[in-house]
């Protein structure tokens, strides 16, 4: 009985070892609530409007332009080692087998007809260990970080919107 | 020759005959297609390997135009050729567990997707992850269509 809950008690600790952290920067930005969105011209070349910040409201009568762009990088672990990985017995208690990432930078240039008027960036990246209880892939890890980024430098545009206010 | 070197013989002659099956048995690679107006092209391939190497998966891809095209079956060597719609697709393949990539497809573009197969509980996983153009142009030569 004691056997059986010590080794329980080992498997639940390497079940831990399930790393899937995400991190998001410039971090520490205060939480401004929720006002209008920025009208301006909106240049976006990416498909998928899930991702364009809220914070921006298509004008095509507004002098400001709005260019939002993101980037995606990978970080590949692979399964090329998984042959030792069928002797080592720690695997069934969650032992990593390999680590991947994705890194996701978003950028805003904010443009009047005189120049730039802000550029605003944010970056993510989401770093994931496989094991014999977690695999999947890099597209959930992708959107949670492109969804992340969009949301940071949505709350960068509230702030830019207040310092533009008060100057 | 002993009994037991015999039967040795017959189990290894067995496994080359049961294993010559599981590989890809259409054309080499020879070069990426041009991809069709408004279009992109998706390349998913799989390095031969001996382990895992009996293991093989679907290839699905989803998107708004395509809820689950099977685009053909991703055995140990091969490679498939995928004609997508630009904009958003997963590309997925699964067996007791799931793996997925998102491409943004733009028109005109080839990317590629590396398969591999990683340990499982009772049988291998898909492992799918997207790659640069330069390594997949170093590897994908290796592999034939899938059948």
């Amino acid at each position: 009985m004691f056997q059986k809950s010590l080794l329980g008690a080992i498997a639940l600790c390497f079940v831990g070892c399930a790393e899937h952290s995400m991190r998001v920067s410039p971090e520490n930005l205060s939480n401004i609530s929720a006002s209008t969105p920025m009208e301006c011209q909106i240049i976006y070349e990416e498909s998928n409007q899930e991702y364009l910040p809220t914070q921006l409201k298509n004008n095509p009568n507004s002098s400001l332009v709005a260019n939002y762009s993101y980037t995606v990088h990978y970080v590949n672990g692979n399964t090329d080692w998984d042959g030792l990985n069928l002797f080592n017995p720690l695997i069934f208690v969650g032992f990593p087998m390999s680590g991947e990432s994705v890194i996701v930078e978003g950028k805003l240039h904010i443009k009047e007809k005189e120049g730039v008027v802000k550029e605003l960036r944010a970056s993510c990246v989401s770093n994931k260990t496989r094991n014999l209880f977690q695999t999947g892939g890099s597209s959930g890890p992708r959107k949670d970080c492109l969804i992340a980024v969009r949301d940071n430098i949505d709350t960068q545009i509230k702030h830019f919107k207040k310092e533009f206010i008060h100057e | 020759m002993s009994k037991t070197t015999l039967v040795g013989l017959m189990v290894a002659a067995g496994a080359v005959v049961f294993f010559s099956g599981c590989g890809a048995s259409g054309a080499q690679f020879s070069q990426f297609a041009t991809p069709k107006q408004d279009r992109g092209l998706v390349y998913v391939y799989r390095p031969e390997s001996f382990v895992g190497g009996g293991v093989s998966y679907d290839i699905h891809v989803t998107n708004p135009s395509n809820p689950d095209l099977i685009a053909g079956e991703l055995v140990n060597g091969s490679y498939v050729e995928i004609d997508i719609p630009s904009g958003e697709s997963e590309v997925w393949g699964k067996t007791e567990s799931k793996s997925s990539v998102t491409l943004d497809v733009k028109k005109g573009e080839a990317y590629c997707v590396k398969g591999g197969v990683g340990i499982g509980f009772l049988v291998g996983r898909p492992n799918l992850e997207i790659v640069d153009m330069n390594t997949c142009k170093k590897e994908i030569v290796e592999t034939r269509l899938t059948k």
